[in-house]
């Protein structure tokens, strides 16, 4: 698939035949203007930050501003760059890409599909002299409300790209291609553990696996796994205020009037709930410490909605009876309206 | 393939609150340098009960906006806190803006 050529000089505004100091400048004065920090909600800032700190990387190192300007002046920002056969050795399909958790990581700086055709992937080079630990990787992972309350376990796979260990990363051995890596001085390995869920993890919220997250380059430390917690929408319950559980319970109009005992599931499995005599439609009952389990300890309240439903296809006695209440009651459902 | 069992070492939502150390690991950064950071009013606890303050989940992008300001820009930290007083100011007026573009809006 082509790629677009970008024009680094261009998107610094500096001149082809710049010295080192003057692309310093351009470049800090561009950042100050453009950092995100600086420009709170603006989308387009982010981006040309990106393109100016994928310039500078560039343009302030002698040695790949030296293979940039290779590719001759011809090129023209945007146009179709296909790389020229017999740089294979530069690619390097990275597995797995990584993000930043909540997508507000510690650098703006993923680089173009330009610039790892060019330079390669982020490994070895001169890189970015402020983050050698590895990135942070950020997964997600479903549970059921089930699971949320008692906790639960998940094996989780994950590829790891590590340094080729037939030829030490640098991708040739013997003075020709490794042929273990094919060149591009890693290998991807297949990592399995175990990820335990606590009891009473939270919709939303974030498990962080140290140490599992993507590579380090120069030895440094790898990066941390974060999994964002989704607990799946359950068909009894509701869940409100994090913790707190929600059902509708059925019940029959003498049922209500009268008031009754009924089997109730919660969390822990069915309880035998009173429902006072005239209760109401719509009124909500609470059960203590019988909602979803805490972190902390302890258990939300399960809350029952009341839903008074009717028989759609009363019997002859249920009609007759229902007839008589009709005859004789003198409820008014209505009274005070006009 | 090796099959090891990690526990989860913290956990949050957008209500929990960390410590020092959560915070730290979270970011990053060392809690010493928070420290600091918080003598130079960069960053508040939410609780402040000695021994151990609290944070809200909000202070890790403030600590990582910090260190890229300081390490991007070479903004030191009185420049930081100036930086991240404006850009409050900064979002409160395009919230403002934003409402009055609407109520404008709904008007015409």
């Amino acid at each position: 698939m082509p790629i677009k050529f970008r024009d680094y000089y261009e998107t610094l505004g500096v001149a082809r035949n710049a010295d080192q100091d003057e692309v310093k400048r351009a470049y800090r004065k561009l950042a100050r203007k453009l950092h995100p920090d600086v420009n709170p909600g603006n989308k387009v800032a982010e981006e040309h930050f990106k393109e100016i700190n994928e310039a500078n990387e560039v343009l302030s190192d002698p040695e790949k501003r030296r293979r940039y300007d290779e590719l001759g002046t011809a090129w023209k920002a945007g146009m179709d760059y296909t790389p020229p056969p017999g740089g294979a050795e530069d690619f390097r399909t990275q597995a797995g890409r990584t993000r930043q958790p909540f997508g507000a990581g510690d650098q703006f700086g993923s680089f173009s599909d330009f610039f790892e055709t060019i330079f390669g992937g982020r490994r070895g080079g001169a890189g970015f002299e402020f983050s050698s630990r590895g990135a942070d990787v950020e997964s997600e992972v479903s549970i059921t409300l089930e699971e949320a309350h008692r906790g639960a376990k998940r094996v989780v796979r994950i590829p790891v790209e590590e340094i080729c260990p037939a030829c030490g990363g640098s991708g040739t051995k013997d003075g020709k291609t490794c042929p273990a890596c094919q060149g591009t001085g890693s290998e991807t390995r297949v990592e399995s553990f175990t990820v335990n869920i606590p009891r009473g993890v939270q919709d939303e919220s974030v498990i962080r696996v140290p140490g599992k997250g993507g590579a380090g380059s120069g030895g440094a430390s790898r990066g941390d796994l974060y999994f964002r917690v989704h607990i799946q929408p359950d068909g009894l319950f509701r869940l409100r205020n994090g913790s707190d559980t929600e059902l509708d319970l059925p019940l029959a109009p003498w049922e209500a009037i009268l008031g009754s005992t009924v089997k109730v599931p919660t969390l822990d499995g069915p309880l035998e709930m009173r429902v006072p005599p005239g209760s109401q439609g719509g009124q909500m009952l609470r059960l203590r410490g019988k909602g979803l389990a805490k972190q902390a300890g302890g258990q939300g309240d399960q809350y029952v909605r009341l839903k008074i439903v009717v028989p759609t296809k009363p019997t002859e006695k249920e009609t007759e009876l229902l007839k008589e209440i009709a005859a004789e009651s003198g409820f008014e459902p209505r009274k005070g309206w006009n | 393939m090796d099959d090891a069992h990690y526990e989860v070492i913290f956990w949050q939502t957008e209500h929990s609150r960390l410590n020092l150390r959560e915070l730290a690991d979270a970011a990053g950064v060392h809690p010493e340098l928070i420290e600091r950071f918080i003598e130079y009013g960069l960053l508040e606890p939410v609780a402040s009960e000695a021994p151990d303050p609290l944070f809200a989940i909000s202070a890790i992008e403030r600590l990582r906006r910090i260190v890229r300001l300081r390490r991007d820009l070479g903004v030191n930290l009185p420049g930081v806190a100036v930086i991240l007083e404006m850009r409050e100011r900064m979002e409160q007026l395009q919230k403002d803006l934003e409402r009055l573009r609407r109520r404008s809006g709904s008007e015409g």
